[in-house]
């Protein structure tokens, strides 16, 4: 990863702070989540079946639409958020990042815009049991959302710990998230090697 | 919930694939559903026992036992 932010920062003076080096690596995952499921997707008999946890490559060709989809929806999204973290590094730093940090957030602001339409038409071909896993990964993020939020703002507000940079509601929205998804899959049995 | 999904599945020849297609479902679900790791929603259980022949109490064994 640290390659990664050499490679993006350049020749410039970038200040990679923890809270821009977590999100980063958030980014990066949601990322790589997209280019392995994209692989095994484009080539179920060659790579799908090794990469992802399914019984034949014939299980990826029958939900190809919706691996397609999340692949390529995991992807932008992980580019977005590493791009805002890239932009947020150089400003503060008062480097040339590759986008201005403004026009960082409105990428990121329109592909959580297409993020969400493309939910809405995935969720329509979903069967009971991916509409119930979905549902709740959103309780777990929403839960994991309060936690966060009210440990960490209380004892801000006491003086007991440091108040959240911006990037770090970010990274724990989408970091919540993340964590949601592999906490769902794994209590309905899907984690598990077939 | 305990089931016999696999094993009437097996007894009619059919990969979880087949008895996913039949039921118009995911083979995530039914692969969920024989690991009881899932309990299906009352349509797909009266759909899974209706296409074996089957009460859905022969299929889906409850363990419950009323208050006296």
């Amino acid at each position: 990863m640290f390659a990664g932010l050499q490679l993006v920062e350049g020749q410039g003076g970038f200040d990679w702070t923890g809270s821009s080096v977590i999100l980063f690596g958030i980014g990066l995952v949601y990322a790589l989540m997209g280019v392995f499921v994209g692989i095994g997707t484009v080539a179920p008999r060659l790579f799908g079946q090794r990469l992802l946890n399914v019984a034949d490559a014939e299980e990826i060709v029958e939900e190809r639409a919706n691996m397609a989809g999340s692949a390529v929806g995991c992807l932008i999204l992980g580019a977005a958020v590493m791009l805002l973290a890239h932009a947020a590094a150089a400003d503060a730093a008062g480097s040339t990042a590759l986008v201005a940090p403004a026009l960082a957030f409105w990428i990121l602001l329109a592909v959580l815009v297409g993020f969400t339409a493309l939910s809405v038409l995935m969720w329509r071909g979903f069967d009971e049991l991916w509409r119930q896993l979905t549902v709740e990964i959103s309780a777990i993020t929403g839960n994991l959302l309060l936690l966060v939020a009210i440990i960490w703002g209380g004892a801000a507000a006491v003086g007991l710990a440091a108040g959240p940079h911006p990037l770090d509601l970010v990274s724990i929205a989408f970091g919540s998230l993340l964590f949601a998804c592999f906490a769902g899959a794994g209590w309905r049995g899907m984690m598990a090697p077939r | 919930m305990e089931n016999r999904v696999r094993e009437f599945r097996e007894a009619a020849g059919w990969s979880q694939g087949e008895l996913a297609r039949r039921l118009g479902v995911s083979r995530q679900t039914i692969n969920a559903v024989e690991t009881d790791k899932y309990d299906p929603s009352l349509p797909l259980a009266l759909r899974m026992a209706g296409l074996f022949a089957l009460e859905v109490r022969q299929l889906f064994i409850d363990h419950w036992t009323a208050k006296e």
